[in-house]
């Protein structure tokens, strides 16, 4: 397995744990060798991806916050599954408001 | 630390921190946005799998293959990455059916394991030979350099010498 590692793979990213990662979603049982390299190699692109675009987000060209990673799974349409992860903070003052207003939204998260 | 239980399902952090020096050369990243893009690729891993594994079972297959994975990024909305992708699959296809084309030409030789190791043994032994030898040859060049090298230190003594055309008349 070792071989198959290195001969062409550079994988920088440990198959084990996304196999580990993997089983640890329900149903999921059997994954072949293959399907593990493709995943694997799915999930470099994607912080790849991630960095880039919340680079270039950020504008400020010198460091990347928290603020431009949750901007971008609001707007980016296939990053909205971030979403859950990746609330937008908002000022607690505007969570009391909405909370007074509409039912309360569990994705809001507080900020002191 | 303090959320170990995170980590064990997490990627390693170096590795992560590692990818986005290479992308992002000279940016800074915040920690906790280091903290969250290893929390979103964790998220992104059980999407894709949880994708790959409901057109794994619409086909009614037990294992999920790489055409799965595949399928679910195209459904996901990462057609780009699916076509990266799919190279990195080609390679590997290349690869294991080398491996199986190489082991299958070895034993469809029909040679016995035993005589397979007494060739084996044989080459080894002319080997080492071949290596004695030009051992032997840079050893004997090195001998007649350092005796070049003595000589040329040597001074000019024998033009000192006696001289042989002394007027003895």
């Amino acid at each position: 397995m070792a071989e198959q590692k290195s001969e062409k793979h550079n994988c920088l990213l440990p198959l084990s744990r996304i196999k580990t990662i993997m089983k640890s979603s329900p149903d999921v049982t059997h994954v072949a060798q293959e399907s593990l390299f493709v995943i694997t190699k799915a999930t470099e692109l994607f912080v790849q991806d991630l960095a880039k675009t919340i680079h270039k987000k950020s504008g400020s060209g010198k460091s990347v916050s928290y603020k431009d990673l949750s901007t971008l799974v609001d707007e980016e349409e296939n990053m909205q599954f971030l979403q859950d992860i990746i609330p937008k903070k908002i000022l607690a003052k505007d969570y009391l408001d909405k909370q007074n207003n509409t039912e309360s939204d569990d994705d809001i998260v507080m900020l002191d | 630390m303090a959320d170990k239980d995170d980590d064990e399902l997490n990627l390693p952090r170096a590795a992560l921190n590692k990818m986005i020096k290479e992308t992002l050369p000279n940016i800074r990243v915040a920690n906790d946005a280091r903290e969250l893009v290893l929390n979103c690729c964790t998220e992104f891993i059980h999407l894709v799998s949880s994708e790959a594994n409901d057109i794994c079972n619409k086909q009614q297959k037990k294992t999920i293959s790489p055409e799965h994975v595949l399928a679910a990024l195209d459904s996901l909305g990462f057609v780009g990455y699916k076509e990266e992708a799919q190279c990195v699959l080609q390679d590997c296809k290349a690869v294991a059916a080398k491996r199986r084309r190489a082991s299958t030409r070895l034993e469809n030789l029909g040679i016995p394991e035993e005589e397979l190791l007494r060739q084996q043994q044989e080459l080894f032994a002319k080997a080492r030979q071949e290596q004695a030898e030009v051992e032997q040859r840079e050893w004997q060049q090195m001998q007649l350099q350092a005796q070049h090298v003595a000589a040329q230190s040597v001074p000019n003594k024998d033009n000192d010498s006696v001289d042989d055309d002394d007027d003895y008349s």
